[in-house]
């Protein structure tokens, strides 16, 4: 057992001890609570870069994996490991979680919010390593817990009806996800004589499967893990939790909801439902496509019709991740890798919007759009940064939207031109409405004396945001590092999407 | 003879502690229950030295001494300590209960460590009578208060309607194979190469019908919401853990061991009441106001869950399906028991019934609504609680089964489920009105027990392995 093995143990063991230090922190360090926290986050961040100096880029397989076995009788294992999809999702999450811990901290409740995020960070990152699907269910289910009390005790007005429908939500997916993954199990059992629910063993499962037949049980296991990840995406007609989740959270809530938490589904495609099921995936793939394009343009129509800046961003979310859905379901090398570049690039731009939707409303109140105007004169470093933001959201070249964008289009366009074509709108609709919103918030004259007095952002906000504007644009300029790690991963899914068998990598072999 | 010691001395203790109480000074209760305490930890070390010894059947098999029995002692014995220490603090209150108190405990205790080591119907016929007994009188320990009074008349006047019917069956099953004892009636079962008579199907079937009230199975299940909402809470969550255990020790010896061969005949009937049970407790409790009310339909609904298990025994998943019982058995004790001893805790000076009760709990008293928060968790079937092992342990049994179905109703009945259970989470922190709870430190002995409930669920629903090797060794010895 050397250094490599247990870094992702680490990984996920160093936020969970945070919160236990948190917690039981006695009263008198109450004032020092959130640099704690923020100690903790930010030693995790930097122990998750080291991921990137042991992760050989060049090859497919699971690294730095870690197994040990957990409950025999059923063949489950604490079983981790990454690859090019799961690499940077965990970095994204490392480097969000301490960004919030220092914007978002709370004053009523502080020691509870701290709590929350460290132990949620526990449960993302877990979800993105495990390769135990009993594991991953646990950590999948775990971060609803955290969650429930975010958006449930420091969220707006409706903060429990909006808590109770994400967690139902969630939870109504998952429980069939939980079928899903027994029933997996069983059918290994069955198929090699012992229990397992380790992933890689699945992937050389062979699922019953008859061409063109819908009540398979390849079919219906593919349809459980779906409903589980396409709530969490969320994908029309699925996505109603999502504004309501979003609007009510409190801003560090809606941070991670949008940078990571959305993510899980898309990653949960790629993880499972295409390798595992890869036959049903196919026959789906049609139904996917429409319910993504719908998502798509719906999702930026509601976002053009808002009247409200979270709600506004909330909406541009389901838009957005309809595009990556379809970069995903494309199964061509670009749009995969844009798809999961793009998953980056949402988490960084939205939840850098989130966040600034948050310092706005700290010092006025209110969302509304109609509320603001002339901002520019007032605010300027604000409105700066909400500028590069926005950019960043409508695929400005340059950014890293654009690339996100371009691959998935692109991607799409190699098999189905006229979806990339139908899909492209969402690019015009979202300049549209994001566009009008800058005009709104920060440009015309001030019409309201409240903005006048309107002080700008502090040096504490302008060091949270400036980390993420510079990899915006690193991101949009020079992609290379981010998408050459993925590479060999995603050729490796869309080669062998019918007979997926992954390895666990050695060194020096 | 050495193997039925635990039970031995629980029966001497309970009659000791009668006898002193009688001669005792009013109002010393402390000696009479460290000798309760005493006697509970001796018959809990015999217990276990007995754990490695063979199975074996006594007076004319009669009782049988096996693991899967010894397992059952332990969580009675378990939850009988716990309900000790819990009742402790109940005596310096202003309605203490009354010495009589320890004998009618321990006495419930010795009726269901009988009832789980029972091999023939007549013993269990009376130790399931010794067990009711004691518990009819316990529920109505307040005799101040009006709603317990009421529950015990309740409980007694349903409890003796389905003993009747229990003993009828009994009687029915004798007059079909002339005998009472579960070994001859399985060997009758295995040889009769005849149709059944009808005369042994009806007397299955009343027993069944017992069974199905003592755990608290619809349509049998009108007396749990008043009998737990009257009961003493510590008595409740006395009742609705050790209690149902025992029921279902019952189930397991004579339904699954038994009546193997002739199981199928009762499928569709089973299966019609556990989904029955499931939805109307799941249905009723999202509608209750009064949390106690809430958990004891919540009761009926887990004693769904467990049901799911008992349907989908056969011969593939036999052994699977038992251990899936028992194990939720132990989860489902510790997460309820937890729970009323949080509102037992809860409602020291000011009597707390409903959900406005409980606002802001969970910051002006941490550590239980913490704790609280936990057993709910592990109600609903969240992962890293005892009650997510347990769920995923049933279901696994009902899909290898082949009862799809079924397990799907109960995945969707859990989905039913943690609306009402993450409703109270809402009312512990989420509430912005000021609630009416004070500021209050509990017990020390409630504190204890709490805690040692809410880490146990955390730790059994981590780290499973070492309770799942003990329960598969307790269903190996059913055999």
């Amino acid at each position: 057992m050397n250094f490599e093995n247990t870094l992702l143990t680490l990984l996920i063991l160093i936020p969970f001890i945070g919160t236990l230090k948190i917690l039981f922190m006695p009263k008198t360090y109450e004032k020092y609570l959130m640099w704690i926290a923020f100690g903790f986050s930010v030693f995790e961040f930097l122990l998750s870069l080291t991921l990137l100096c042991y992760f050989d880029s060049t090859s497919h397989l699971l690294q730095l994996v870690q197994k040990v076995s957990w409950i025999s009788t059923f063949g489950i294992s604490y079983f981790v490991g990454i690859d090019g999809i799961s690499l940077w999702l965990v970095l994204l999450t490392t480097f969000l979680t301490p960004l919030v811990i220092v914007a978002t901290t709370p004053q009523k409740h502080t020691r509870m919010y701290l709590a929350s995020f460290l132990f949620l960070e526990t449960a993302m990152i877990g979800t993105f390593v495990a390769l135990d699907l009993f594991l991953f269910y646990v950590f999948w289910e775990m971060m609803l817990v955290p969650m429930y009390f975010i958006i449930g005790i420091w969220g707006g007005t409706r903060r429990i009806y909006a808590t109770l429908k994400f967690v139902l939500f969630t939870l109504a997916g998952g429980v069939l996800m939980l079928l899903g993954i027994i029933f997996l199990v069983y059918l290994y059992h069955d198929q090699f004589g012992v229990f397992s629910a380790s992933l890689l063993d699945m992937y050389s499962l062979q699922i019953p499967s008859e061409y063109g037949q819908l009540l398979t049980p390849q079919n219906l296991l593919f349809l459980a893990f779906t409903l589980a990840f396409i709530i969490k995406v969320p994908m029309f007609p699925f996505h109603t939790w999502l504004p309501d989740a979003h609007v009510e959270a409190p801003t560090g809530g809606s941070v991670i909801l949008a940078g990571v938490l959305l993510k899980m589904g898309t990653y949960g495609y790629l993880r499972f439902a295409l390798p595992l099921f890869p036959q049903a995936a196919t026959y789906f793939t049609p139904i996917l496509f429409t319910l993504a394009l719908i998502g798509i343009i719906y999702g930026a129509l509601l976002a053009l019709a808002q009247l409200d800046l979270k709600k506004l961003v909330a909406y541009s979310s389901i838009s957005h991740m309809g595009l990556i859905m379809l970069g995903i379901f494309a199964l061509t090398p670009n749009g995969v890798s844009g798809g999961i570049f793009q998953m980056l690039s949402h988490g960084l731009a939205t939840g850098a919007l989130f966040l600034m939707v948050g310092m706005i409303y700290e010092r006025r109140h209110t969302r509304e759009l109609d509320q603001f105007g002339g901002l520019a004169q007032t605010m300027p470093i604000f409105s700066s940064f909400l500028v590069l933001f926005t950019l960043s959201s409508i695929a400005f070249p340059s950014t890293n939207g654009f690339v996100g964008e371009f691959l998935i289009l692109l991607g799409v366009f190699q098999n189905n031109p006229w979806i990339s074509a139908l899909a492209a709108t969402s690019v015009v609709l979202g300049a549209y409405y994001m566009l009008s919103m800058i005009q709104k918030v920060i440009f015309g004259s001030i019409r309201y004396a409240e903005n006048k007095s309107l002080k700008d952002l502090s040096i504490k906000e302008i060091s949270v945001l400036v980390p993420i504007v510079i990899l915006i644009f690193w991101m949009g300029l020079y992609p290379k590092p981010f998408l050459s790690r993925m590479e060999k991963s995603v050729d490796y899914l869309i080669t062998h999407a019918q007979n997926y068998d992954l390895g666990v990598y050695e060194k020096n072999k | 003879m050495i193997c039925i010691s635990p039970i031995l001395v629980i029966i001497f203790t309970s009659i000791f502690v009668l006898l002193l109480d009688a001669f005792l000074p009013n109002g010393d209760k402390k000696l009479l229950a460290i000798i309760t305490g005493l006697g509970l930890v001796i018959a809990g070390a015999t217990s276990y030295l007995l754990w490695e010894a063979q199975p074996q059947s006594l007076f004319h098999q009669a009782l049988r001494i096996d693991q899967f029995s010894i397992f059952f002692n332990f969580i009675f014995l378990f939850l009988t300590g716990f309900t000790l220490v819990s009742a402790l603090p109940k005596f310096d209150s202003q309605h203490p209960f009354p010495g009589e108190f320890f004998f009618f405990l321990l006495a419930a205790c010795s009726g269901m460590m009988l009832m789980a080591s029972s091999s023939d119907l007549i013993t269990f016929f009376m130790s399931l009578e010794i067990m009711s007994l004691t518990l009819y009188v316990l529920t109505g320990l307040y005799k101040q208060r009006i709603q317990s009074i009421e529950a015990s008349l309740k409980y007694f006047l349903l409890g003796a309607f389905s003993t009747g019917f229990l003993l009828l069956g009994i009687v029915f099953i004798y007059a079909a194979t002339h005998t009472t004892s579960f070994a001859a009636i399985g060997h009758y079962l295995i040889t009769s190469e005849h149709v059944l008579p009808p005369i042994f199907m009806l007397g299955v079937g009343l027993l069944l019908t017992g069974f199905a009230f003592k755990v608290g199975a619809v349509p049998f299940h009108m007396w749990v919401p008043d009998v737990y909402e009257g009961a003493p809470t510590v008595i409740t969550g006395y009742m609705a853990t050790a209690v149902k255990a025992a029921g279902f020790a019952v189930l397991i010896r004579f339904f699954l061991v038994t009546l193997l061969p002739i199981l199928n005949s009762f499928s569709t009937v089973m299966i019609t009441i556990t989904i029955l049970t499931m939805t109307v407790g799941n249905l009723a409790a999202l509608i209750q106001n009064n949390i106690k009310r809430m958990l004891a339909y919540s009761s009926i609904a887990h004693a769904g869950y467990i049901l799911i298990a008992i349907c989908s025994a056969n011969s593939q998943s036999f052994n699977l399906s038992i251990g899936a019982v028992v194990f939720y058995l132990v989860a489902y004790g510790m997460m309820t028991f937890g729970a009323f001893i949080v509102l037992s805790a809860v409602s020291t000076h000011k009597h707390i019934h409903t959900l406005k009760d409980v606002i802001g709990l969970g910051f002006k008293n941490p550590w239980l609504g913490a704790s609280f928060s936990v057993f709910l968790l592990s109600l609903t079937g969240i992962p890293l609680t005892a009650g997510f092992i347990g769920k995923f342990y049933i279901f696994s049994t009902a899909l290898k089964a082949g009862f799809y179905g079924l397990a799907l109703m109960g995945i969707l009945n859990s989905l039913l489920a943690a609306y009402y259970y993450l409703r109270v989470i809402v009312y512990l922190y989420m509430k912005d009105e000021e609630g009416v709870l004070e500021k209050q430190t509990p017990e020390f002995a409630w504190h204890v027990v709490i805690g040692i409930m809410a880490f146990a669920t955390l730790y059994f629903g981590i780290f499973p392995t070492p309770i799942l090797n003990f329960i598969e060794k307790a269903v190996l010895a059913l055999f």
